[in-house]
């Protein structure tokens, strides 16, 4: 039989990271995983990572880079990044159950393949068409399609929502550039003032962290929840 | 019950794909459980080292196929269908699909940590899955298809070596909980579009 699976250089970044590890017959730990960052980075460095999986290669590299910082100052812990250095683990432990079954899978397929009998046309003049199943309606096409938009709305209101938002960020940004122009100094409270929604709060809070960034503006705030004091740096 | 298997048999061997038990039902004219028994019979009958022609089952189907010891013999004068060549991730998403299916497209990229969007559409495409509509999921959920159990030359998903264990075991489903419950590698990736 044919040679049907055909060899690659490794199957996603699980892939890459299980075979790292285990050429070093290393268990799955932090630690070890600490220890193949390096290796892990230099292989994405010397090859070609398909465009549509960069980004998964890259979310596990981020992930080890973590890793092997906390190992060097082990003193800087959060809880969050524990829990997805956890995460790594299980599903790298995960991923090498269905890995090694697919290594026997592959031993297996094609080896002792079973077939059928090819559909074979009775010999009939085949006309070419237009024939309606019976159950097609206007009706029930019309409900089936509705269903369809149905199903897509969460995804465009999510769109809508971000769009929305990088939008208003952007102008808001701007209001208060042209605002602290003419004003030197100003409190948020007067920046939000006005403002319709929660939404429109963080937005302008985000506008606020934006310019801070730009170093555009100063900000003073005496306490948690007090007003916070805006000077326009010249 | 003579009867009744040598008419599901005739029925298989006729319809040269798999067919629904649903289908047998109508076509023979007797109860489901009692198409049901005619089916695993005639599956003990023929699924032996002594038949030429074995039975093959999945979701729900049946087909009439030849014998996983006859595969070189077979291959000789059937050369016309052609099995799809797979490559190692190909491969991993079968494997996942085959042992865990039905599976939705997020629970097999928690899994690898890769996003599967083409793999999943060239396994389809080479008929190797099946993609359905999981109304309760709200997504689609993939299985192995008949071919593919053909080309692995099993008669059904519970042959797979370390079926039970992969297929819902404890320790893995709580593995895939918690890579599933927060944002996972492979999560997240934008559907090409």
């Amino acid at each position: 039989m044919q040679f049907a699976v055909a060899q690659e250089a490794f199957s996603g970044p699980l892939g890459l990271l299980l075979e790292l590890i285990e050429k070093q017959e290393l268990e799955i730990t932090k630690v070890s995983l600490a220890k193949v960052a390096e290796e892990y980075l230099l292989h994405l460095e010397a090859h070609e990572v398909p465009g549509d999986e960069l980004a998964d290669f890259l979310l596990v590299a981020s992930r080890l880079i973590y890793l092997k910082s906390r190992e060097l100052m082990p003193y800087l812990r959060l809880d969050e990044e524990e829990d997805s250095a956890d995460k790594l683990q299980d599903q790298l432990r995960l991923y090498r159950e269905y890995a090694a079954a697919a290594r026997e899978l592959e031993e297996r397929y094609l080896k002792t393949r079973m077939f059928t009998r090819p559909f074979v046309k009775t010999k009939q003049v085949q006309q070419v068409a237009f024939v309606p199943a019976t159950n097609v309606t206007a009706e029930g096409m019309r409900e089936l399609y509705q269903s369809i938009l149905k199903r897509l709305q969460p995804f465009f209101a999510l769109q809508e929502a971000s769009m929305e938002r990088t939008k208003s960020v952007e102008e808001r940004l701007e209001e208060l550039t042209e605002a602290l122009r003419s004003k030197a100094a100003m409190s948020f409270k007067e920046v939000i003032h006005g403002a319709q929604s929660k939404m429109e709060v963080v937005v302008s809070f985000l506008a606020l962290l934006e310019l801070l960034r730009r170093r555009a503006v100063h900000a003073e705030q005496l306490g948690a929840f007090s007003d916070i004091q805006l000077k326009r740096i010249v | 019950m003579q009867n009744v298997i040598a008419n599901v048999e005739a029925c298989l061997f006729v319809a040269t794909k798999p067919v629904a038990l649903k289908e047998l039902v109508k076509a023979t004219g007797v109860s489901e459980a009692e198409v049901s028994a005619a089916i695993a019979e005639l599956t003990q009958l023929r699924n032996v080292e002594s038949s030429g022609i074995h039975i093959i089952s999945l979701d729900g189907t049946v087909q009439l196929v030849s014998s996983p010891a006859c595969s070189e013999t077979v291959g000789r004068i059937a050369k016309d269908e052609l099995a799809p060549e797979l490559t190692r991730p190909s491969l991993e998403a079968l494997t996942i699909i085959a042992y865990r299916g039905p599976v939705t497209k997020p629970e097999i990229e928690a899994i690898r940590g890769v996003n599967c969007s083409l793999i999943l559409r060239n396994l389809l495409m080479r008929g190797l899955i099946e993609e359905k509509d999981d109304a309760k999921r709200m997504q689609a959920v993939y299985t192995l298809s008949a071919d593919a159990l053909r080309f692995l030359g099993l008669h059904a998903k519970e042959e797979l070596p370390d079926y039970t264990t992969l297929h819902a075991n404890a320790h893995i489903d709580k593995l895939l909980v918690a890579v599933m419950t927060s944002s996972s590698v492979g999560e997240g990736m934008a559907e090409t579009p």
